[in-house]
């Protein structure tokens, strides 16, 4: 099996239905089991979340790119968009272990991604961000 | 996400079923505000239907124990599945609630 699709995304939290449930679908064609299904739903569901509320906050319509890719060895979510500067991998770590009253209640998202996917690449190339994220199937 | 309640002893019981996501997350932390301001202090979250955690629902959860906490109160999680579990545990979450397989062994965490 080999599968490659690119689909164009609004800066809008409301693509994300779309995106999941392609995802869905890629995983019923690819036999990949619940828990990994799990675990890329989210880690696209952060990253989408995080272009669409982050990256353009002039505000006004724009448009970047997902394409996914699988093949018997491992999932592939490629994310670029033209928005402000974001590297993933440099994105401060929570305080895990911080008691209630201090811990900070935001910034889960990416950290949650670096910790469910097998890598997390990022690239700055003539001003895009682009994001690659890997998850092995085998 | 949709909510269900009712009430157990003193213990005030929320259903909530669905996706615990942005929009369940508003929810979750609008009905809690209301519930605290109401007097109830013993709370119980069932999360046996809900399928889905990400970390907008993380941060509403956080959110609401913070609230629950600074008014005295106690709240109990039951029902975690395990996928919510590891989510809950990879941010560290774990250590801050207390979490219980299901309603009845939550609700007998309460004083009466």
């Amino acid at each position: 099996m080999a599968e490659s699709t690119t689909l164009v995304l609004k800066n809008d939290v409301s693509e994300l239905e779309s995106v999941l449930s392609f995802v869905s679908d890629l995983c019923a064609r690819n036999s990949i089991p619940a828990e990994t299904e799990r675990d890329l739903t989210l880690a696209l569901d952060e990253m989408i979340t995080n272009v669409a509320q982050h990256a353009y906050p002039m505000g006004g319509e724009h448009h970047f790119t997902l394409q996914i890719t699988v093949n018997n060895e491992e999932f592939v979510a490629r994310i670029e968009d033209d928005g402000v500067e974001f590297n993933p991998n440099e994105h401060p770590i929570p305080d895990l272990g911080a008691p209630l009253e201090e811990r900070k209640v935001g910034g889960l998202g990416v950290y949650l991604v670096r910790q469910i996917m097998t890598s997390v690449e990022y690239q700055r190339v003539a001003g895009k961000n682009v994001v690659t994220l890997r998850k092995k199937l085998t | 996400m949709t909510l269900s309640e009712e009430k157990n002893g003193k213990v005030f019981v929320l259903g909530l079923s669905g996706k615990l996501d942005i929009e369940g997350g508003k929810m979750l932390v609008d009905r809690m505000t209301q519930i605290l301001a109401g007097g109830e202090r013993q709370i119980l979250l069932d999360f046996t239907e809900i399928a889905y955690i990400n970390s907008s629902g993380l941060r509403a959860l956080l959110l609401v124990a913070k609230q629950s906490t600074s008014s005295g109160g106690m709240l109990v999680l039951a029902g975690m599945n395990d996928s919510n579990q590891k989510v809950l545990a990879i941010s560290g979450l774990n250590s801050i609630f207390t979490l219980r397989p299901t309603r009845a062994e939550s609700l007998a965490l309460f004083p009466q």
